[in-house]
């Protein structure tokens, strides 16, 4: 399993030391919903969790402090925490609203 | 079963399936069960047009009064949607919206500042060089010219002007060459329906990223005509005509057909995201399609309007709207949208 793998307990501590960077156009909160505009123009919907990260991504903080700060919110393991926020992250790139920077 | 009975089936099952799809989400949390302020409006900014279409469905160009909302208006509005939170999309159509001259780009000032992206509706006659310049800095899902044949004479006799053709051809021209997206609306008529692939053509050589075919809207100047309107017969010819060329251009255009009235207003009725459109004289319309009125944003705050919308569409009188919206024809028995009066709900 490559989530057990040596190789991503390297990739994890990359990303941990990384500064994630929101690159939307526009975000409007709608209750729990974080709804944005990347800049493909499309427009998205983020449940709770994803909009709590994306909230906490300011360029400056880097992902273990935010993995820390959503850590004190939510009553999950940190490791099943970071694996999670990992998936939310590609996910966002992929939809070209999240960019990361290597610290 | 005929092309008519086929195409109802089905944009009967993408409304179910769209309908679920958003349900689903809903369930997840990965969607708003309710949206506390619109993410899109359409602006119809002026009731004023330097045209006079056969199909025009607000009857557009024939109202002598001014419109009540002036570009002050529109301007006082949109500043004040951003500074509740603003909106993703606005549609800017009227009338013809290049009338309203400095202040249009005044309006989209305020809400390009706010990062909304726009659509816009034009007849193109007014579009020249310095309005592109200008034009150019904002974004746009599409910037949608009206072509309705791709002969100059016939498109020029239904629009009711003469070089109006001419004019549109070269405003689309030159907006799909600036790099925003040109979408091309065109109106099947039954003496344009063994034309339909010219206009494809004429749309790919322009450059086009989108083309609209759509029937005529039962509305407004429509009813004058009764001539344009497709029969039974000729609408199974323009659907199966069409599904023809969305696959055989597929590669070279984005060929969009629309919906059936019924279908729309079904699929509106049941939307949370967005809607409303706000007239020239500053009421609020559920959606152009219906004679629906739930406020004016003259006199109304949006956010109070808003908060009736999606309620609206459950009410009794636009159920019956919807069920008297005859399935093939779009026309309705119940009320005529912008031939009687309209519904204050
Ligand atoms: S259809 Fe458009 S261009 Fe024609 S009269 Fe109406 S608003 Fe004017």
């Amino acid at each position: 399993m490559y989530r057990d793998s040596e190789s991503y307990a390297v990739v994890k501590e990359i990303l941990l030391e990384s500064v994630p960077h929101v690159e939307a156009v526009k975000t409007r909160e709608e209750g729990d919903i974080l709804i944005v505009v990347g800049n493909d123009k499309r427009l998205l919907f983020f449940n709770e969790v994803a909009k709590d990260f994306l909230l906490l991504c300011d360029g400056q903080r880097r992902l273990q402090e935010i993995v820390d700060t959503l850590g004190e919110i939510y009553d999950v393991e940190k490791n099943q925490l970071i694996d999670d926020l990992i998936d939310t992250i590609q996910d966002l790139q992929y939809k070209r609203i999240l960019r990361m920077e290597a610290a | 079963m005929d092309e008519i009975e086929k195409r109802l089936k089905r944009e009967k099952a993408s409304v179910v399936r769209v309908v679920n799809d958003r349900e689903r989400l809903i369930a997840e949390g990965s969607y708003p069960a309710k949206f506390d302020f619109p993410i899109a409006m359409q602006f119809e900014l002026t009731s004023r047009c330097n045209l006079r279409c056969k199909h025009c469905y607000n009857r557009s160009g024939e109202n002598r009064a001014p419109d009540a909302m002036t570009g002050d208006d529109w301007v006082a509005f949109a500043k004040k949607l951003v500074a509740k939170g603003g909106l993703f999309e606005v549609t800017i159509s009227g009338g013809e919206p290049l009338l309203l001259g400095d202040k249009l780009f005044e309006l989209m000032d305020v809400l390009h500042e706010d990062n909304t992206t726009f659509n816009l509706i034009s007849n193109g006659y007014l579009f020249d060089e310095k309005i592109l310049d200008r034009l150019k800095k904002y974004q746009f899902y599409w910037f949608q010219i009206s072509m309705d044949s791709s002969s100059s004479e016939r498109h020029d006799e239904f629009r009711g002007v003469k070089g109006s053709w001419k004019r549109a051809a070269n405003a689309a021209y030159r907006i799909a060459l600036s790099g925003i997206p040109l979408r091309i609306a065109t109106t099947a008529t039954p003496r344009e329906l063994d034309h339909l692939e010219e206009i494809v053509q004429m749309a790919i050589n322009l450059g086009a990223s989108y083309l609209i075919i759509g029937e005529v809207m039962p509305s407004g100047r429509a009813f004058d005509n009764e001539e344009i309107f497709l029969s039974r017969e000729q609408l199974n010819q323009f659907y199966s005509t069409t599904d023809e060329l969305i696959k055989r251009y597929k590669d070279k255009l984005s060929i969009l057909v629309s919906s059936s009235p019924r279908t729309q207003l079904n699929y509106f009725s049941t939307e949370k995201l967005d809607g409303a459109v706000v007239r020239p004289n500053g009421d609020v319309r559920l959606d152009c399609t219906c004679p629906f009125v739930i406020g004016n944003v003259l006199r109304d705050d949006v956010e109070d309007i808003w908060a009736k919308y999606a309620d609206c569409w459950q009410s009794p009188l636009v159920k019956k709207f919807i069920e008297s919206c005859d399935p093939i024809s779009g026309k309705n028995s119940f009320a005529e949208n912008y031939n009687g009066a309209d519904i204050y709900l």
